[in-house]
């Protein structure tokens, strides 16, 4: 029965917390300017987020150490400081990017810009750090996620095509501006198959404790909760191609993307998109600052747990603490929240190649899990991830010049 | 036993499952004609960085050297106190004794509780 109500919990706070600024910005982008041609991009990006979360989560579960004290103890101290520096970067980019779409839902509110609301945003999230436990965080925040399960409802209210809907999951070359085409579909493929993810469920998994009874609930969690979370993804491009896509609207702003709820809802839809857009950053913004924290904690091998009080894993605390600071700043200095999470979107396809190939490694490592290691199909999915990761890697800036302006 | 694999980069416990550091280092004693034999394992200060790629090693050497409690000696424990070499590597050692446990006090009580942690 335990299990039954974990595996539902789960299930639930995966679809609350799937969403983030990321996905929100580029599924909307890509929504509004290509209808449904980057429908296919978001199942893709899905099946390889539950893939990767899965085996984070059987590694953590079987080995009861988490990804990044994995990679250490096989890969070195040398590639632990690259992928270190790398992710740092990244997780610290993103993490501003949350919080900027967080200021933006307190300015849609309010009517006050949301460079003030950057500091208050940092706090809160910290507050919630400080004084929370893992579960109030992961369970209390993303079942208030479920708020975005409106874009969903909008989605259905406004009666996409089917035929069209059937296309849009038809990988094609893409029609007019090729360059913009390609630049949202790795955007797109950043924001799902998120490195601080994996670290940070992995780690959940080590917090919660589980063990080797848990591998089946880990399969569950991972394949439903990504499932429905990359649903509601998809509900957020076809709502904005729906909406933005006939009127030859571009989104070039959050407050432009309010219309994708008042459109089908009116004046709720205004407060839904607000509440669904501050409560999936909040989320995200939680997980991103304590993967920074975990990346440090576990890779020099301090104290660490959120379900520590602070003075009791002091550096690992701390630095959370200072990731929220430092990305509070550029948001506080009047920094674009959505070119910042675009821009986010395409260094996490910078770095991925990093995250993913140590994969192939550890899934397969006996000192780990033992008789649980990867099977072939595991593996040769591990293997098209990493050529994938590999293909973004190279194609991201590139097209972040040519196509993402 | 292979001590890269096995040993180095591993998390180290106290003799209460508490996290002190990772192995950065193992230090042998040479012996003529004979293998070397481990004699202690090193555990942060500067033996994770001169682990590094020269171009990062000089900056972070410094600021190990200038903030570090131990101004970059590593804390050394004796392989007579190693109790068991698995996923973690579990010493006899009280955490209490290690700088671990200073770093975390120091911290603590410097800015963590000043801030109601």
């Amino acid at each position: 029965m335990k299990k039954l109500l974990e595996i539902a919990l789960g299930v639930v706070t995966s679809i609350g917390g799937y969403l983030d600024a990321g996905t929100i910005a580029t599924a909307a982008a890509a929504g509004a300017l290509f209808g449904f041609d980057l429908l296919w991009v978001i199942p893709l990006g899905t099946l390889c987020a539950i893939c990767l979360v899965e085996m984070s989560g059987r590694l953590s579960a079987v080995s009861r150490h988490t990804l990044r004290d994995a990679m250490r103890e096989r890969l070195g101290f040398d590639f632990f400081v690259l992928t270190l520096v790398l992710g740092l970067v990244v997780d610290v980019s993103v993490l501003a990017a949350e919080l900027g779409g967080m200021a933006i839902a307190a300015e849609l509110l309010t009517g006050i810009a949301f460079r003030w609301w950057a500091l208050p945003a940092a706090v809160l999230t910290w507050l919630i750090l400080w004084k929370g436990t893992f579960g109030v965080i992961e369970k209390g925040v993303a079942l208030l996620g479920l708020v975005t399960v409106s874009f969903l409802a909008a989605a259905w209210t406004l009666h996409p095509p089917v035929g069209a809907l059937a296309r849009g999951l038809v990988p094609s070359l893409g029609a007019g501006d090729r360059f913009r085409y390609w630049f949202l579909a790795v955007a797109i493929l950043g924001s799902l198959i998120s490195p601080y993810l994996f670290y940070f469920y992995s780690s959940g998994a080590v917090e919660e404790k589980w063990d080797e009874s848990y591998l089946g609930v880990n399969r569950i969690v991972a394949t439903l909760g990504m499932a429905f979370g990359g649903i509601i993804a998809m509900a957020v491009l076809v709502v904005a191609a729906m909406v933005f896509h006939p009127n030859g609207i571009r989104v070039e702003r959050y407050e432009q993307a309010t219309l994708l709820l008042t459109a089908p809802f009116g004046r709720a839809g205004f407060y839904l998109f607000a509440a669904s857009l501050g409560i999936a950053c909040l989320g995200a913004a939680l997980e991103l600052a304590l993967a920074v924290g975990y990346d440090f904690a576990q890779g020099f091998g301090w104290r660490w747990g959120q379900n520590r009080r602070p003075r009791d894993a002091a550096r690992f605390a701390l630095v959370y603490t200072g990731a929220l600071a430092v990305a509070a700043i550029p948001i506080a200095l009047g920094v674009d929240p959505l070119g910042v999470t675009v821009l986010s979107m395409a260094f996490t396809a910078l770095v991925l190649p990093f995250v993913v190939l140590p994969f192939l490694a550890l899934m397969n490592d006996r000192g780990y899990l033992r008789e649980h290691t990867n099977h072939r199909l595991a593996n040769a999915v591990v293997l098209a991830v990493v050529v994938l990761a590999f293909v973004l890697a190279v194609v991201s800036i590139p097209l972040q010049i040519l196509g993402g302006g | 036993m292979d001590l890269v694999r096995e040993v180095l980069d591993s998390r180290v416990l106290d003799r209460a499952g508490q996290p002190i550091g990772r192995v950065d280092g193992i230090v042998l004693r040479l012996r003529d004609g004979e293998p070397p034999v481990v004699t202690d394992l090193a555990l942060g200060g500067l033996t994770a960085v001169n682990r590094l790629r020269r171009p990062f090693r000089g900056v972070v050497a410094w600021i190990v050297t200038r903030w570090g409690l131990r101004a970059g000696r590593a804390y050394r424990i004796p392989w007579s106190r190693v109790h068991d070499v698995g996923i973690d590597v579990t010493v006899g050692v009280d955490e209490r004794e290690t700088p671990a446990h200073a770093w975390e006090r120091r911290i603590g009580r410097s800015i963590v509780r000043r801030l109601g942690g």
